[in-house]
């Protein structure tokens, strides 16, 4: 029997195909007959009333606990931003138990990041320390600045909550010769603190004000580099500092309570390193350890006794790591590891023996780093080959700048957990004979490849659901026509991500028909698929979700949408939401909102949409406006660069069909991004490429329909 | 080995103990209970359902470690994960409420596959809940107005108030 929305569904299919003949895609819908469109606009309002307006589908009905849940996950992908705190009252407008929600729940505003002179700074911070009430406050700042300077009024009376305490020290940017804080002021609640670019004198005057740090002033190093030390009571946890002598290292070694450890060896220094590890004999209860270059001999004796370490990341000389094969299974919890491979000598392939990787681990993440300056190897047998065969319960693999082999692929095949796989600058090219290597791991779900776009067209894999593409072409000679995703080599795909380098590059694209998220993040892309699904509307028929992180051609966008809502094929879906990387202006998104609900109505033509149709105001030296936000067709403030010179415009007439829109954008497209874009064809612009705004996703859907 | 769960409309389910056990709720329950049923009066037979085809496919994981908060989250949801909680607005609320219910923390809480060292940024060991970050997920990039409409909200602020919190809040709009 069929169900009440699938009749209602193909009733909404038949009305459309009354309407598609008479509708030509130029915005103008005065063609199509009048009560059909008004019937259809408004059987699609009541269609979506009916749906919106079930009680069930309320989020009134979560308690606050699970909303403060909810609204918490959404600050997590706001927590670097400068705007956090806007978008956090912004939420407060959805209605008074959000508000109140937000407004009482003090440990959403406990932040207080001064990174940036906003004109609202002051009024930002006292809402933050006013709504935080009595939490523990982190506070990040820059260390004798104008911006501490401004609000350190607000901070005096909550420096008693300041339990982290960040600070950086930027000399060329300093301005001001005191800071009103650092390093005399003593924060009573003090439990962290880092500090990056602060003289060493500064940080011990602060830590020996502190009657928890105070104890560790002697392991501040000489040099101002990065430095923090975390702790529980009177108990160092966590350190992270430059080591230069053997004497840090044991001093570190001395404290028995530490969990986290992050050491490098500071390059410049030239300190004794020839003393020996002092030999206590308690094992370290380290649980994650991060140490850079300290030389093997010592970094082996440190990790022998580590019997806790569920996390290491090591950097060292590849000539250490059949050392380090060796000693891996001797790291009896040991989950997560990342290897950065340094070469002081000139490289040749180690061969690892077998008898060295019979042991099993509990490895489930595997990290494997090659100094990009290092021309690309093939370390397979080095140390991959042997750290996969005792990884078996591996699930996700990071190589970066390795060069694969047959045989890379084929030990990486045998892996029965692997989810994720990431190649990252790495090279792999088929040979003459060979075809595409489909991989083999039963369980993988996510592939991302990074770098040379002859990776991408040598791999494939029947079970991945995500692949997420970042290309270069590896020559300027070796830019490929076409970037195809087939259903032999992705059959299983659902998410794709692509992203390819500045170029106006007209691909020719393929993607499989499974495909129901589409994220394109490079305008030459996002302007091929796009012209590619306009002419092509019955292809990804489950598409419903298209992420531009750039912005698209308008004009072809609308046509793509509209043609595809108007294909005469029943299984071909909508696309329901398009994200983007700014908010488009209400001219564009309304009635894109409305196109995107399934509506049709009129919007503004083509022309009025296209590039070419805004190029006298991108080139109008009296409105200001950076190239991205012209784009978008929404100047903003920034002024013009220079008076614009151009050698041409184009000479082509803006086609009236919609047909012949599509026929000729290619060579229109090529032509405008040379006028948009000068810098990227002859080193001059005459605007700015973007205004320095952090790029806000924005989603448009039929809820932002006003 | 198995336990009989009966729900709110007077459904048995016969689920094997192990499965069972991913419920907190029930696995405190089945000590007590003995041979009898277990009545869960605040959920339907269709979530539980869906409740039981997840423990049914998680049955063999490990516990999610303790998380303090403190680190930063991975917004990626596993896939089988993604397509369990691919389904509509008014089952993924009931899944979420049925999860707080039934102190689901292995549904309300799923270990990731990536490392906090493999990338300090954003991806971390832990991950937060599938309900509550699908419906997060939701959230972002959307406007007060189109959260409303999206999630049924009504909008109890009179026009005088709205426009007094949009005017007190006006550097929190875009400019």
């Amino acid at each position: 029997m069929q169900r009440p929305e699938q009749s209602a569904d193909g009733q909404m299919f038949l009305m459309r195909s009354h309407i598609a003949p008479f509708y030509n895609y130029s915005g103008d819908t005065s063609d199509v007959d009048a009560e059909i469109l008004r019937d259809y606009n408004l059987s699609i309002g009541l269609l979506a009333d009916a749906r919106d307006k079930d009680p069930r589908r309320s989020l009134e009905c979560l308690p606050n606990e699970l909303l403060i849940a909810i609204i918490q996950h959404v600050v997590v992908g706001w927590l670097e931003s400068s705007r956090l705190y806007q978008k956090l009252l912004d939420l407060t407008l959805v209605n008074r138990k959000w508000a109140n929600l937000i407004l009482k729940t003090q440990s959403l505003w406990t932040r207080i990041t001064l990174r940036d002179n906003l004109e609202d700074l002051e009024a930002m911070t006292a809402v933050a320390l006013e709504l935080s009430g009595d939490c523990s406050l982190e506070l990040a700042y820059q260390v004798k600045s104008d911006i501490i300077h401004k609000v350190a009024y607000l901070l005096q009376p909550h420096l008693h909550r300041v339990a982290h305490l960040r600070l950086i020290q930027y000399y060329s940017e300093s301005t001001l010769d005191t800071d009103p804080f650092f390093p005399r002021t003593i924060f009573p609640s003090l439990r962290e603190i880092s500090t990056a670019g602060v003289p060493s004198e500064s940080v011990i005057a602060l830590l020996s004000q502190h009657e928890a740090f105070a104890a560790f002033t002697n392991l501040v190093p000489d040099t101002s580099f990065r430095f923090n030390l975390a702790v529980k009571g009177n108990q160092l946890l966590s350190i992270g500092l430059p080591v230069s002598t053997m004497v840090t290292v044991n001093q570190i070694v001395d404290i028995t309570p530490l969990k986290h450890v992050f050491m490098h060896r500071f390059h410049s220094a030239s300190g004794d390193w020839v003393t020996e590890l002092e030999a206590r004999r308690h094992s370290l209860g380290w649980q994650e350890l991060e140490i850079r270059q300290v030389p093997w001999r010592v970094t082996c004796q440190l990790l022998s006794r580590c019997t806790c370490l569920v996390s290491l990341t090591l950097t060292i000389d590849w000539r250490e790591t059949p050392a380090l094969v060796k000693l891996i299974p001797r790291l009896a919890v040991l989950e997560h590891i990342v290897i950065e491979l340094v070469w002081d000598t000139s490289p040749h392939t180690l061969v690892i023996s077998n008898e060295d990787t019979k042991e099993e681990t509990r490895i489930r993440t595997i990290g494997l780093v090659l100094d990009s300056h290092t021309s690309r190897m093939d370390i397979t047998t080095d140390i991959l080959l042997p750290l996969l065969r005792m990884s078996q319960h591996l699930e996700s693999l990071r190589l970066s700048n390795t060069r694969l082999s047959k045989l890379t692929l084929t030990e990486i095949d045998k892996l029965k957990r692997l989810q994720k796989l990431v190649f990252n600058g790495c090279e792999y090219e088929l040979a003459s004979n060979e075809t595409r290597h489909i991989l083999a791991s039963p369980n993988l779900e996510i592939v991302e490849l990074r770098g040379s776009i002859d990776i991408f067209e040598s791999l494939g894999s029947t079970t991945a659901s995500e692949l997420y593409c970042e290309l270069m072409p590896s020559t300027t000679e070796n830019i490929p026509e076409a970037i195809k995703v087939s259903e032999q080599e992705w059959p299983s795909l659902s998410v794709f991500s692509l992203g390819t380098g500045a170029t106006t590059k007209v691909y020719d694209i393929g993607l499989v028909n499974s495909l129901e998220r589409l994220t394109l993040s490079s305008r030459s892309i996002a302007t091929a698929t796009i012209h590619y699904l306009a002419i092509h509307p019955t292809e990804l028929p489950l598409l419903d979700t298209l992420e531009l992180y750039t912005c698209p051609e308008w004009d072809i966008l609308f046509i793509m949408l509209e043609k595809r809502l108007l294909v005469q094929t029943s299984n071909v879906k909508s696309i329901e939401r398009i994200t983007f990387n700014r908010d488009p202006p209400p001219t564009i998104k309304q009635p894109l909102a409305r196109l995107l609900a399934g509506h049709i109505v009129s919007r503004p033509s083509n022309y009025e949409l296209s590039m070419l149709g805004n190029l006298d105001a991108f080139l109008d030296a009296d409105l200001p406006g950076c190239t991205q936000c012209h784009l978008y067709l929404r100047p903003c403030n920034r002024p013009v660069n220079t008076m614009p010179t151009i050698k041409s415009r184009p000479t082509s007439i803006y086609p009236a069909s919609a047909d012949e829109i599509l026929r000729t954008q290619a060579a229109r497209y090529i032509q405008l991004e040379d006028i948009y874009f000068p810098s990227r064809f002859r080193g001059r612009s005459y605007r700015h490429s973007a205004c320095g705004g952090t790029p806000w996703l924005v989603e448009v859907s039929r809820y932002s329909m006003g | 080995m198995s336990i009989t769960i009966v729900t709110s409309d007077n459904e048995q389910f016969c689920v094997e103990k192990l499965v069972a056990q991913r419920i907190a709720l029930i696995e405190d329950m089945v000590e007590n209970a003995g041979d009898r049923p277990i009545p869960l009066p605040n959920v339907t037979a269709s979530v539980l359902r869906k409740i039981l085809e997840y423990c049914e496919h998680h049955k063999n994981d490990p516990l999610p470690p303790y998380d303090d908060g403190s680190r930063s989250r991975t917004t990626h949801i596993s896939e089988w994960d993604q397509k369990f909680i691919t389904v509509d607005q008014e089952m993924l609320f009931e899944i979420i409420l049925a999860a707080n219910y039934l102190e689901m923390k292995p549904l309300l809480y799923v270990r990731l596959n990536v490392p906090r060292v493999q990338c300090l940024t954003a991806c971390n060991a832990v991950a937060g809940d599938i309900g509550c970050k699908t419906v997060a997920n939701m959230i972002k990039g959307k406007s007060p107005e189109e959260i409303r409409k999206l999630f049924n909200i009504v909008n109890n602020f009179t026009p005088e108030e709205e426009a007094q919190i949009r005017k007190e809040a006006e550097w929190a709009e875009d400019r």
